[in-house]
């Protein structure tokens, strides 16, 4: 008994934080690519925030439940409906069994978050894309019958176009030009974009030489430039060590919001300094341990007083 | 006589030393020194350390940091910390040679022959100057297990293919400029393929998952299609000890 994908979605799989630790293997860390909205799928249905969810792109699963359950919705907002219900992102909702999930349009972000209180059976595997008729077990929630969306939302990260960047290691390598064209134009992700990394086409960033960089290790949020002067932004899959010369990195607070930028879409950059940088994480991690209280409290009222 | 090291960081959690600007392996013994010591150091808040060619990166969880040092940057908490650190003679340890079997044939080396072409060699001459060199393991990166090893003859260097093949089969051995390397697995690549291993270089249902770590030594030995075959089946996952 467990949920069973009725059509198979483009890419859906099962994430967490990812693996730290492995990447002198040359393992990636991967894990989720919006890891905001994975932690506040589980907070809508009590789960500890690390706990492994199903990440959804358009066109997601249609997710039939064959047990109750509580689960939750967050990151994008694919117009979900439980049965002919519709169902609002950032919120939770219990089901009997026999609902299903079917995700209508993509109407805002491109990677949605659904969190199963108790959490998922990993046993079909991290980060493998799900087929049609794979099923994933959970453990059942009892609770009186009746689709119930709960009556409360998890705010949002607010959709931000303007990303902030700190400066990487060899920025001076761009031409003064480069650099501050790097912060005034706009970059569109281009549609080989993918949970690897976004390519990112705008003006060519010149070099001020042809100097080459011995590979070193790089990670999630770094600009590479590549030698035709545009740019990628490695995402959660990215290779373990890269060549290329790195003259930005992505703030960790912003991942997320760029995460739910989809093929397509055009960003734009600003500078930002470490400390900054630091003080917008903790921020984030403050607000994470805010909603996870929140949530507890609010679900143990309610499911006591149902 | 010492340089004063060079830390810099990329993003909030990735801290760089860079102890030199050469590829070789004498300076290279002084990367995995700076590597074990950093291990040993085991600072609650770093969750990796990866060697590379002429340094070390250091993963931090910044949330972990700043709970330790609120009010700290940490590329000067790890300037602090390596503030004594020397390299020193002692701290080295010199890895025995893992033997490596290859075989050269046509099949299994879709390259050898333009190679030895290029550089007015015999495809033996090529085979020789390839396994008569103990390489230096660099790191591991690009997929799970890679090894980058060097440095190769030069004789035998090769740039990268212009054109990079779409699928390059498990166990190739590759030759880029001055670096040799193996695919663990079906990949696209670019590299020179003049050979291919029966050995496995990663399974991830071990401990340890990779047949190479960053800092071992490695020497390769010419064996034909027949042992290929004979080893492929037995192939031990890893060296017999």
């Amino acid at each position: 008994m467990s949920a069973v994908i009725i059509k198979a979605g483009l890419l859906d799989q099962l994430v967490d934080l990812g693996r730290k630790g492995a990447q002198h293997w040359g393992i990636t860390p991967g894990g989720a690519m919006d890891t905001y909205s994975m932690q506040v799928a589980n907070c809508l249905v009590g789960n500890p925030r690390v706990t492994a969810v199903l990440e959804l792109h358009f066109p997601a699963a249609a997710i039939r439940f064959d047990k109750p359950a509580l689960i939750a919705i967050a990151g994008a907002d694919f117009g979900a409906k439980l049965n002919d219900i519709d169902w609002f992102t950032n919120t939770a909702a219990l089901i009997p069994a026999g609902t299903t999930l079917r995700f209508t349009k993509q109407l805002k972000g491109a990677r949605a978050y659904l969190a199963v209180k108790g959490g998922w059976s990993i046993a079909a595997g991290l980060q493998k894309p799900l087929q049609k008729g794979v099923s994933i077990a959970y453990s059942p929630f009892q609770h009186a019958s009746g689709i119930k969306p709960l009556p409360w939302r998890a705010s949002a990260l607010l959709p931000r176009y303007t990303l902030r960047l700190l400066r990487g290691p060899e920025l001076d390598w761009l031409t003064p030009d480069a650099q501050q064209a790097l912060v005034q134009h706009a970059f569109t992700i281009a549609p080989s974009s993918n949970r690897m990394g976004y390519r990112l086409q705008g003006i060519v960033l010149e070099k001020l030489h042809q100097q080459e960089l011995i590979s070193t290790a790089v990670s999630r949020g770094v600009l590479q430039l590549l030698p035709d002067g545009q740019m990628i932004l490695l995402m959660a899959d990215h290779q373990t060590t890269g060549g290329y010369p790195r003259p930005a990195v992505l703030i960790q607070a912003d991942q997320p919001l760029a995460a739910q930028c989809g093929n397509g879409e055009t960003i734009q950059f600003e500078w930002m300094d470490m400390p900054e940088a630091l003080q917008a994480l903790q921020e984030q991690e403050r607000d994470l341990r805010i909603l996870q209280q929140a949530c507890n409290f609010r679900l143990q009222e309610y499911l006591c007083s149902i | 006589m010492h340089q004063p090291l060079r830390i810099y960081a990329c993003g909030e959690s990735v801290l760089t030393i860079q102890l030199t600007d050469i590829i070789s392996p004498e300076a290279h013994r002084e990367v995995m020194a700076l590597a074990t010591y950093l291990h040993d150091a085991a600072f609650p808040f770093v969750q990796d350390i990866i060697p590379a060619y002429t340094g070390v990166s250091v993963v931090i969880d910044p949330i972990a940091f700043l709970q330790q040092y609120p009010d700290q940057i940490p590329e000067q908490w790890l300037q602090v910390q390596l503030h004594t650190w020397r390299w020193s003679a002692e701290q080295l340890v010199e890895h025995p040679i893992k033997k490596i079997p290859v075989c050269y044939a046509p099949d299994f080396a879709p390259d050898i022959i333009a190679l030895a072409a290029a550089k007015n060699l015999s495809v033996d001459e090529v085979i020789q100057l390839h396994t008569q060199m103990v390489y230096h393991v660099y790191m591991i990166g690009f997929m799970p297990g890679f090894p980058y090893m060097g440095n190769v003859a030069e004789a035998i260097q090769m740039p990268r293919l212009s054109v990079p093949r779409t699928k390059v089969v498990a166990g190739s051995v590759g030759i880029a400029g001055q670096q040799t390397g193996i695919y663990p697995q079906d990949s696209p690549g670019g590299w020179n393929i003049i050979g291919r291993t029966p050995y496995r270089l990663f399974d991830a249902a071990q401990e340890q998952p990779c047949l190479l770590q960053a800092g071992d030594r490695v020497q390769f030995y010419a064996i034909d299609a027949d042992e290929f075959a004979l080893l492929s089946k037995a192939t031990p996952k890893f060296f017999p000890s």
